[in-house]
């Protein structure tokens, strides 16, 4: 069976939204996205990539997500909960570590919203991500469409990565 | 005081001048002087400067210590990161979320066995 579709969209001029459909009820999706041993087991598993999950599931509380690849490169996605409200709401500041070696500040965080909304046993993952700027929503997104005119940069930085294969 | 720039704006602000990503462009084949830099660019040597300072900054590339020569070299590890982040979006999401079903039907399977 084909995955259920993931939609991306923008929104107004910051904000990225995500909806995709999971087979299971909501407390399980909750859990599949909250407990560090099943985190591990999805979040960022692209091939050759593995995850190391830290969570402390409180309001204020941290999460660290730790993703690493056969060659060496480190990436680690980390945060903290703002809002909790099981099964259903979840509401992150969090941000990529490499981009701010100074450590954590609040002004450089993707504000994410979460939503787990469950409908015959099946649930609807609404992810409303709010970015720091509107230049880095749009580099997200890549999309020709966009506007900011970061597609015809990434062409060419596209270029300098394939020099570096 | 300038107000501080969040990273990833200054990450991809460095990346968004044509001159810039051309000089990224040919550090990408190796190391190279300020000057060797500078020839193939009708600018000049402190505008070469300015934008080598902006890279920097972005910690794009990474300039030597050794005396007036200061070879420029492309941080490779930074810019794979970058790439990792922002061109994978998609796939990103796809794969982990395509992931996340098999975790929830392996949930199932142990909640029907309890």
């Amino acid at each position: 069976m084909a995955s259920p579709t993931l939609s991306i969209t923008a929104r107004g001029e910051r904000e990225i939204v995500m909806t995709r459909e999971f087979a299971a009820p909501r407390d399980r999706v909750f859990a599949a996205w909250t407990r560090p041993e099943l985190v591990e087991r999805w979040f960022g598993r692209l091939e050759g990539w593995t995850t190391k999950a830290e969570i402390d599931l409180r309001v204020g509380g941290r999460f660290r997500f730790t993703m690493r690849d056969g060659a060496g490169t480190k990436i680690v996605f980390r945060g903290e909960y703002r809002e909790i409200k099981r099964p259903e709401r979840l509401v992150t500041a969090e941000g990529y570590e490499g981009f701010n070696e100074a450590g954590w500040r609040p002004e450089d965080a993707t504000v994410t919203t979460t939503v787990f909304n469950e409908v015959n046993g099946r649930t609807t993952w609404t992810a409303t991500q709010r970015y720091p700027s509107q230049e880095v929503r749009d580099a997200v997104l890549r999309d020709p469409n966009m506007r900011g005119g970061m597609e015809q940069g990434f062409a060419a930085f596209d270029a300098v990565l394939r020099e570096l294969k | 005081m300038p107000e501080p720039q969040d990273a990833l704006s200054q990450t991809f602000g460095a990346l968004a001048d044509p001159t810039r990503r051309a000089i990224l462009a040919r550090l990408a084949r190796g190391e190279a002087s300020v000057s060797a830099l500078a020839q193939p660019f009708e600018i000049s040597l402190p505008a070469v400067s300015r934008h080598l300072k902006v890279l920097e900054q972005a910690g794009l590339i990474a300039r030597g210590r050794e005396g007036k020569w200061r070879p420029c070299r492309l941080e490779a590890a930074r810019i794979r990161e970058v790439a990792v982040w922002a061109g994978a979006y998609r796939r990103f999401w796809e794969r982990s979320l395509d992931k996340l079903d098999n975790v929830l039907d392996d949930m199932r399977r142990e909640s029907d066995r309890g």
